[in-house]
């Protein structure tokens, strides 16, 4: 099974995968909050967040990867603070690269839940109140199980953007064999040395396998939801 | 329970969806609020079930300042014009949502609240449907079920916002007496937010003719058919 790819590749794949769930695990219930404050609240400076979870879709990553470098670097603010209170370390680490990949395919989760969000009736959600439902009871047992099929779609299409992330991953966390060297990364090695072409061409065939997987899952997972919301 | 709606006024912007108007609905009767539409009939509705806060005035139920009550401790049943029915849960379930979803120490037992709802798909003749979703309910029978879930909590009123509107002529009909019924088996304070004057005139104790975020009149439907307070009145009951 695994003499095909060498270690090293091995470990590029393993990691994109880590960095990739653990990217949308992490930032999922901010992509909910964030989804619902878009979608049902009013507030000032709206617009500006707004504006701020859709800019790494609009920004060439690059800019993106360097301002989380200048943030989250070692003489960055916020990692210093982190580095300090909790030793919690991104620069050159593959927490790093699960940054880089949470904040690019943000705005792509944020987008499918929101739209999901916004198909909802607010009279269910009020409903439920006037029967006595206190909020939160509300967001578990209305909203969410009917957000449930844009709450997927959000997690399938942030999985298989963080698992193509490149510009910003690289020019916030480099290119570290076995640290922060992404599948897209090592793909990207592979083709600057002499004679790599061959195990570039490996990695791509993964790459391909692995967004196909995640394509027919999804494809699964939303058709066996809607079914069960629908009833019968 | 008695209702009294004193000096509420309700600005959204710079419109003002109700000028500051005062209403005392005495305890048991059932109230039509009658008006064309933007007369502010359904934001006085929503006010009093909590959904909608006035920018001044007050509610007072029973003589207590109900004003600041949040929407989960007002116990106001309410039935919405599209019925805001659960699509994701049975018809046992929608029923049994308030009592589930009460704190533990409150809750009802699993077979006290299976007892509760099975009385509630009686009084609304649908006894056997517990185990359907509403898509696979008629409009009356969506309406019905929406009208047991409200009553589930032991409400302290009843509060409908045109409840009729989505059925055709003959349903309404019907429904309408089952409404009347289950208002004379409750004694529960009732108000319903209609368009249509004869409905109003035919169901309620008490009208409250309104336009453009005024009351117009108050009175009981023969006084208001024998004695119009304006013009709005004449022409709109007339219509």
């Amino acid at each position: 099974m695994t003499d095909w790819l060498s270690p090293e590749e091995w470990r590029a794949v393993a990691l994109s995968l880590r960095v990739s769930f653990w990217a949308v695990l992490a930032s999922l219930p901010f992509g909910i909050f964030v989804a619902y404050a878009l979608a049902r609240w009013r507030f000032p400076g709206k617009q500006v967040l707004n504006g701020l979870v859709h800019l790494p879709l609009i920004l060439p990553p690059v800019v993106t990867g360097y301002l989380l470098l200048l943030t989250f670097g070692r003489r960055g603010w916020a990692g210093q603070v982190l580095d300090e209170w909790f030793g919690i370390v991104f620069a050159f680490r593959w927490t790093g690269a699960a940054l880089a990949a949470a904040v690019m395919a943000f705005p792509l989760m944020v987008r499918a839940i929101r739209l999901a969000i916004e198909a909802v009736d607010p009279r269910l959600e009020e409903a439920a109140g006037t029967l006595g439902a206190p909020r939160l009871w509300v967001l578990a047992t209305v909203t969410l199980p009917l957000i449930l099929p844009g709450i997927i779609a959000g997690v399938i299409l942030a999985f298989a953007k963080a698992m193509g992330e490149f510009g910003a991953t690289i020019t916030f966390v480099s290119n570290i064999p076995g640290q922060t060297q992404t599948l897209p990364s090592a793909i990207y090695s592979f083709m600057q040395v002499p004679g790599g072409e061959a195990q570039a061409a490996r990695l791509v065939a993964v790459a391909i396998a692995i967004a196909m997987a995640a394509l027919l899952l999804s494809e699964w997972i939303s058709r066996a939801v809607a079914r069960r919301i629908a009833g019968p | 329970m008695r209702i009294e709606i004193d000096e509420i006024s309700k600005q959204f912007g710079v419109t003002a969806a109700l000028h500051p108007v005062s209403l005392a609905i005495p305890s048991g009767a059932l109230v039509a609020l009658l008006g064309p539409s933007g007369s502010g009939k359904t934001t006085l509705l929503r006010i009093l079930g909590g959904l909608e806060f006035p920018t001044s005035g007050r509610v007072l139920f029973d003589g207590q300042d109900a004003t600041g009550l949040t929407v989960q401790d007002r116990r106001a049943g309410f039935v919405f014009q599209s019925y805001a029915l659960f699509r994701h849960m049975t018809v046992f379930d929608n029923i049994a949502y308030g009592l589930a979803a009460r704190p533990r120490a409150s809750r009802p037992p699993k077979a006290e609240i299976t007892r509760r709802v099975t009385k509630l798909l009686e009084l609304i003749q649908l006894p056997d449907i517990g185990s359907r979703f509403p898509s696979q309910l008629s409009g009356g029978q969506r309406q019905r079920v929406a009208l047991a879930r409200a009553l589930a909590i032991e409400p302290r009123m009843l509060l409908l916002d045109e409840p009729f509107g989505a059925l055709d002529a003959k349903v309404r009909k019907e429904l309408r007496q089952g409404l009347r019924d289950i208002h004379d088996e409750t004694g529960l304070t009732t108000v319903f937010v209609t368009h249509d004057q004869e409905e109003a005139m035919e169901l309620a104790d008490l009208v409250v003719v309104m336009s453009m975020g005024r009351i117009e009149q108050i009175g009981k439907p023969q006084d208001i058919r024998a004695r119009p307070a304006s013009a709005f009145v004449q022409s709109f009951i007339s219509a």
